[in-house]
């Protein structure tokens, strides 16, 4: 395995604030790494800053080498960094395939004088874009849903939507910020297996995940942050009885 | 097929639209020009047709990208512009003298009191069918040769003049129109493609400093844009004709398909234009629809829907904007350019906020982000102006409602905004959502859908590095 995300010294301060600071972290190229802590811990900012969303005050951000701190959002994705958002952010007003449709748009070519012309290639490439997307419904059981209204979707199948968009650009790296919030212990169950799916099929997982037993079953390495430090950093088995986790997460007893 | 389907199908709207367009328009030559509807309602129709568009355009921004563009007007009135002033400016009078008798030339006592002097260049005259020919420049050779005639006593002396480019020339009586570049079709076209192009590049640099903007920010910015168009318009008086504006006359006017308005084949010439109107309405609608299915159109909805998703799937967000910039001012240039000859007369008054405002309450009321809303919203509100601008007439209430010849029965001018603000009010209030709103949901796949889906090859399937 060889380092495919290099962190070094992030920060971000929002003006007095000190989001995240001198965070330095490594993720592993096939691995699942989970990023924890508690609420407020700066967990989703440094997702962010990953994914180019937010700018970092400092530090270094390297993907297989190549910096991506002060990249645009979309040239990120296109190097192959995909991810999900917390708050879920799908579109909803349109079907459920073209969401999946608009998550291939990297793959595709036809600009603004091919879709007017309407050529051959231009129809072939819309006829292939329709079927990948359904494929990738199906990778995440939703293709019998494949025509209703993305705002129709229960909440589980919300965030496999937004894991199926996010595959469709055909990342090495998926960030995965939440992806179990909300979720009834069945639908946890299902994406664990989704994730593993993911991960042996050959792409990267990153993800923020406050689901202790979900994080504890499948992450290879965690990394702890509390209040934009990062407090611990290890194997499952280590972070479970970590005594500065427990005490971040716990409080500390009067 | 179902009438739900039918009602959501945007081709179904345009046929629907095109065939009362057909059908109320003027009839073809063989059946004699005339129109169900009369002169009047041609006139309608054709603002309907070219609202359309307008609304189509419009819709690009608003609609599929979700930016609240208050600005359109500079569109519409700078297309309009460059194709008045494309025709006025580029025209050159006719190089060919006439022949014309000397006795019908009316010289003033001013003008025959000039000192001859000849060789002062050729004279400009203009025919007036009331008044035969006029003498509007160049009177010392008029005088000259008056003079030369009286001392040698000719019976009926002819003199060579000159045209002007107002000449009106007596029906029937045909001359070369000058050197006109636009005059014809295809040149027309080829001034409409212009209007297109400039529009276009004028949305993508008034674009540039809004990138950033989204909601009522951006909003403001263009309605004040669109106010600094307003005013430049009414000050570049070399361009635009300032307060005067442009008048487009017989002279000006293209032929189109061969038929001439100045030469008495208005009605032709009419039923060409109402075609041609029609026909770029079809284009536009097809222009818009292309994009709206496409790689791009499905960019605009993600950027609508939430920005920060849509950049996260790769997407060039400000790229996407300009484009959408760009085809909108497309169809603003080309719809203001057809509009400039159903008017004839284009001034500043074409880039009102007024203007503007009443394309995106097509919109709003067709429903917002689908090309049938668009259409729905400018045939019903723009007929219900027309119809309202008759109620206001007390004329046409006596004729048409057969009241008592002393009948002073209409609407008030002033009621005529009223009502139709009216309308839009009880709309926000039973059906926010516009008439006919985008709809995303469909059935849902069939089993064997799903089977076929399923077992097919796509090379663009991909999960990691293993492949379906």
């Amino acid at each position: 395995m060889s380092t495919l995300l290099d962190v070094r010294g992030l920060g971000k301060s929002f003006g007095g604030l000190r989001a995240v600071n001198d965070f330095s972290f490594t993720v592993e190229g096939g691995s699942i790494t989970a990023l924890i802590g508690p609420n407020g811990a700066g967990k989703t900012t440094a997702f962010n800053m990953v994914t180019g969303v937010i700018e970092p005050t400092d530090g270094s951000i390297k993907l297989r080498g190549t910096e991506l701190r002060g990249q645009r959002v979309d040239l990120i994705c296109r190097q192959g960094v995909a991810r999900t958002f917390q708050n879920i952010r799908l579109f909803d007003h349109q079907s459920v395939l073209d969401n999946v449709t608009v998550g291939l748009h990297r793959r595709l070519r036809t600009g603004f004088l091919g879709a007017l012309l309407r050529g051959p290639g231009n129809r072939r490439e819309e006829r292939e874009a329709r079927l990948a997307s359904a494929k990738y419904l199906d990778f995440v059981g939703l293709l019998p849903r494949a025509n209703d209204e993305a705002a129709s979707l229960a909440y589980g199948e919300r965030r496999r939507l937004e894991i199926a968009r996010a595959l469709a650009s055909d990342p090495t790296l998926l960030l995965l910020d939440e992806p179990a919030a909300g979720m009834n212990p069945q639908e946890t169950v299902e994406l664990v297996d989704l994730i593993r799916k993911i991960r042996d099929a050959g792409i990267t997982v990153f993800l923020i995940e406050h689901d202790m037993k979900l994080v504890m079953e499948i992450s290879d390495l965690i990394y702890v942050l509390n209040q934009g430090e990062e407090i611990a950093r290890g194997l499952p088995e280590a972070i479970k009885n970590d005594d500065h986790v427990i005490k971040a997460y716990l409080g500390v007893p009067e | 097929m179902k009438l739900t389907t039918l009602l959501r199908s945007d081709w179904a709207w345009l046929a629907l639209f095109a065939l009362l367009f057909v059908l109320f328009g003027p009839l073809p030559p063989a059946m004699g020009l005339g129109s169900v509807v009369g002169d009047f309602g041609v006139q309608v129709l054709l603002t309907i047709m070219i609202y359309m568009i307008f609304g189509i355009g419009l819709n690009i921004v608003i609609g599929y990208t979700g930016l609240l563009d208050l600005g359109y007007a500079s569109f519409m009135a700078m297309g309009a512009i460059v194709v008045a002033a494309g025709l006025v400016l580029t025209q050159q009078p006719p190089t060919d003298p006439l022949t014309v008798p000397l006795g019908d030339l009316r010289l003033t006592q001013e003008q025959r009191a000039l000192e001859a002097n000849s060789g002062a260049g050729p004279i400009v005259v203009q025919y007036r069918p009331d008044w035969g020919y006029d003498v509007v420049g160049g009177v010392p050779a008029a005088v000259a040769a008056l003079q030369r005639a009286e001392e040698s006593g000719e019976a009926e002396p002819t003199v060579q003049v000159m045209p002007y480019a107002g000449l009106v020339l007596p029906v029937g009586q045909k001359i070369a129109k000058g050197t006109h570049p636009f005059g014809s079709t295809g040149g027309f076209l080829v001034l409409l493609l212009i209007a297109g192009l400039v529009c276009a590049a004028f949305g993508v640099l008034r674009g540039i400093p809004t990138l950033r903007l989204t909601g009522d920010y951006y909003a403001i910015v263009t309605l004040g844009i669109a106010e600094i168009v307003y005013i430049t318009i009414q000050n570049e008086g070399w361009l635009t004709g300032g307060a005067y504006g442009i008048k487009l006359d017989g002279e000006t006017i293209p032929q189109l398909f061969g038929a001439d308005p100045s030469v008495g084949q208005g009605k032709i010439w009419l039923f060409n234009f109402y075609y041609l109107v029609l026909a770029a309405l079809v284009l536009a609608f097809v222009f818009c629809k292309r994009l709206e299915q496409s790689r791009l159109g499905r960019s605009w909805a993600a950027i609508k829907a939430d920005e920060v998703a849509a950049m996260a799937s790769g997407i060039d967000v400000k790229q996407a904007k300009l484009l959408a910039f760009l085809a909108s001012g497309f169809l603003g240039g080309v719809g203001g350019g057809l509009y400039a000859l159903k008017l004839t007369t284009v001034t500043h008054a074409q880039a009102e906020v007024f203007e503007s405002i009443i394309v995106v309450c097509f919109l709003v009321f067709g429903g917002m982000g689908t090309i049938r809303g668009a259409l729905l919203g400018a045939a019903m509100l723009q007929g219900l102006a027309e119809f309202l601008r008759l109620l206001a007439d007390p004329y046409w209430v006596r004729e048409t409602f057969h009241l008592a010849a002393d009948s002073e029965l209409s609407i008030p001018n002033e009621a005529r905004m009223l009502i139709y603000g009216l309308m839009l009010v009880l709309l926000m209030r039973f059906r926010p959502q516009g008439l006919l709103p985008p709809r995303a949901g469909s059935d849902a796949p069939s089993d064997a859908e799903q089977a076929a889906w399923r077992a097919a090859d796509s090379p663009l399937f991909k999960v990691g590095s293993e492949t379906a």
